[in-house]
């Protein structure tokens, strides 16, 4: 990944800790999200699969820069 | 818990409580499905779906959430794919609209057996159609790997492709990227399959990619491309259908994301240092023991089902073998991995070093 060999340790720190953030206050507050995200409506349902392309991107960005500061990136 | 799914058989759907230990567990089902998928090149549902019922989520949770998991990662992938050229959209597009009729046909058909039977009823069909799907898929990458053929290194599609491309059934469709004339019904077929497979198990590129090649004489390269492509909208579809249900666990997507995520960069960049065959090898082991493992688990969901009857003793065996099988699979999978890397790296570096002795 061309964009994330550029990357470097400060934008690798700032993608883990959002991630980090993300997952906290979600496991945080999971009673209340999941009382509107299982309310059975197209709103909640796209709120849902919102929620899950933010935590894939920003948890993926960060993983991704990880490894090519390490020197593994991938094609992924 | 406001919006739980609450079926017709008088069970309500509870999602499992997440322990350290479950979460751990699950991270972990996600570092072994990434892994592989990264290796493969394939969802890896395979192992984290079975894996999650073995852990205790009902199936029909266990696959939606799933099929969330693998739309948000093709969602983030999706911009790198379409760079790479290997999708013909045409050929997609014609795909998408009977791919989406088969997601819609597996929701309502799995809905409507966890109404009706409950969780094991919905887990013994799951279940089954895991055990036929995998253990074909596993003996089919067997006979590939063993094929005079291939060993003499030709990679040559069956005639089947051939033959079907000359049966003119009207319409007949050009598709350029693939370089392929096929009848419409053929790319309706296989829409269709793709589709009821990803919304059934939370994968359709099991019967999707081999079928493009096999079937519709796509190159391997395309055929990979376009299901990427499909796997956007059967993900989306699907979850988006089974989250209109409460269905959906996202606790479970996140821990999944948690491993996978990682496993995935690192199996990916296994790709390098192995050939084709063994990667083929490591596919049809895991593939193989994942299957065993959902065909143990059928007697436990048929004595609760009240359709056979076994002693209690004897469907906890039956039970434990099913999680061992199926986490021995992924670990034996895992460190086949590790041992062709070994192996890649000791060979890398003794090559080194001769040339360095011999200028």
């Amino acid at each position: 990944m061309s964009k994330a060999s550029k990357s470097g340790p400060l934008e690798t720190i700032i993608y883990m800790v959002l991630s980090v953030c993300a997952y906290l206050l979600i496991f945080f507050n999971i009673e209340q999200l999941n009382q509107f995200f299982l309310s059975k409506a197209v709103i909640p349902a796209l709120c849902l699969l919102g929620t899950v392309i933010g935590i894939a991107f920003l948890y993926g960005t960060a993983i991704s820069h990880t490894l090519s500061v390490l020197g593994l990136e991938s094609d992924h | 818990m406001a919006g739980e799914a609450v079926n017709l058989v008088g069970e309500v759907m509870r999602f499992i409580d997440i322990t350290p230990k479950t979460a751990f567990s699950i991270a972990g089902l996600g570092f072994l499905g990434g892994m592989l998928s990264g290796f493969i090149g394939s969802g890896g549902a395979f192992i984290m779906t079975p894996g999650m019922m073995a852990l205790g989520v009902p199936g029909i949770a266990a696959v939606s959430s799933n099929l969330a998991h693998k739309f948000g990662k093709a969602m983030v992938g999706a911009r790198k794919h379409s760079k790479m050229g290997n999708v013909d959209t045409r050929l997609g597009i014609f795909m998408v609209a009977f791919l989406l009729i088969g997601v819609k046909l597996a929701v309502f058909l799995n809905e409507y057996i966890f109404n009706t039977l409950g969780k094991s009823g919905s887990n013994l069909y799951i279940s089954l159609v895991f055990v036929v799907l995998l253990s074909g898929l596993s003996i089919f990458i067997l006979r590939d790997i063993f094929k005079p053929d291939h060993k003499n290194g030709s990679v040559k599609p069956t005639g089947l492709a051939e033959k079907l491309t000359k049966i003119n059934i009207p319409p007949m469709i050009n598709f350029k990227v693939a370089n392929v004339r096929v009848s419409l019904w053929f790319v309706a077929i296989i829409g269709l399959a793709t589709g009821w497979l990803a919304g059934t198990v939370g994968v359709g590129g099991f019967i999707g990619v081999p079928a493009m090649i096999y079937v519709l004489g796509i190159p391997t390269m395309v055929a990979a491309g376009t299901e990427l492509f499909l796997a956007i909208f059967s993900g989306a579809f699907g979850a988006f259908n089974y989250a209109l249900n409460g269905f959906v666990d996202i606790r479970l997507v996140l821990l999944l994301y948690l491993g996978s995520l990682l496993g995935l960069h690192i199996g990916a960049n296994a790709t390098k240092m192995v050939t084709e065959l063994q990667i083929k090898f490591v596919m049809a082991v895991v593939i193989g023991m994942s299957a065993v493992s959902r065909a143990f688990a059928i007697p436990k969901y048929l004595v609760d089902l009240q359709m056979a009857n076994f002693s209690e003793g004897v469907a906890r065996v039956l039970d434990l073998a099913a999680t061992v099988t199926l986490y021995g699979g992924a670990i034996i999978g895992v460190m086949m991995i590790v041992r062709y890397i070994i192996r890649f790296k000791q060979d890398h570096k003794a090559d080194t070093q001769c040339s360095v002795k011999v200028p």
